[in-house]
């Protein structure tokens, strides 16, 4: 594609990066709304 | 076939995001808890040490809130032997106090005063200390440790009700007994649609 740097290393820089970003949005962001949502309520 | 190329790669994507959150509900908050846990119990040896020497968090039977640096302090120990619990239980049952373990409701009364006493835990992740909540039956014991007293209860019996019924952090309209323990959890396992709710009479109080 051809936003994407014609290089090899910094074409998988910005990947490892745009992966890690999202792996912590999902891990800090998504998930926990997910869990207090539909999996976790225990009390009343 | 570029189209199906893109549709696949979604799945593949869609799967492997599935996978995380898995990973994230096991693995992730059940080591969280578990490190909260390791400190509390450390914590709670000291406290029923020295009752009323080194750590002055612990005063009998009354909830200790959060101390300096936003820490959260156990009030008691939950044992139940049949399905292999023995956590520390914290005062309040906000998420974010759950993360910490069992938690004791503060609008329930505490354990040792007359009424019932309430406390609900998570069943799914975050160590899930009541997965097993419904393999117990009338008559098993559940015990509580404070630096007060060691009190035992008997299960009574164990029901599932909506969210909407709160009432049953009264305590069983079955039992007449002056103290009762109430425990709360979710079901079905992995949802948060019901409540499973477990009664238990207090049948022993003994003194430290």
């Amino acid at each position: 594609m051809s936003f994407l740097p014609a290089k090899r290393a910094p074409r998988i820089a910005i990947y490892v990066a745009v992966i890690l970003g999202y792996a912590a949005i999902l891990w800090f962001y998504v998930f926990p709304w997910l869990d207090r949502t539909f999996i976790n309520k225990p009390t009343f | 076939m570029k189209t199906l190329r893109t549709t696949g790669n979604v799945f593949i994507f869609l799967g492997l995001s599935i996978l995380f959150f898995v990973l994230y509900e096991l693995v992730g908050t059940s080591a969280i808890t578990k490190g909260h846990q390791s400190e509390l119990q450390a914590e709670f040896d000291t406290a029923l040490a020295h009752p009323a020497g080194l750590n002055p968090a612990f005063t009998g039977d009354l909830p200790v809130p959060g101390t300096g640096g936003g820490g959260v302090k156990g009030i008691a120990r939950l044992k139940i032997p049949k399905i292999g619990v023995n956590v520390i239980v914290v005062e309040g049952v906000t998420l974010e106090r759950l993360a910490y373990g069992p938690g004791h409701y503060p609008q329930t009364k505490l354990f040792g005063e007359k009424g019932a006493t309430g406390v609900a835990g998570h069943r799914t992740g975050w160590s899930a200390p009541f997965f097993n909540l419904d393999k117990l039956a009338r008559g098993d014991e559940v015990i509580v440790e404070t630096t007060a007293a060691t009190y035992t209860y008997r299960v009574t019996d164990t029901i599932v009700v909506s969210p909407a019924h709160s009432e049953v952090l009264d305590g069983n309209p079955k039992s007449h007994a002056e103290q009762q323990l109430v425990l709360t959890t979710c079901t079905p396992k992995f949802t948060a649609k019901n409540r499973l709710v477990v009664f238990t009479d207090l049948i022993q109080t003994v003194a430290r």
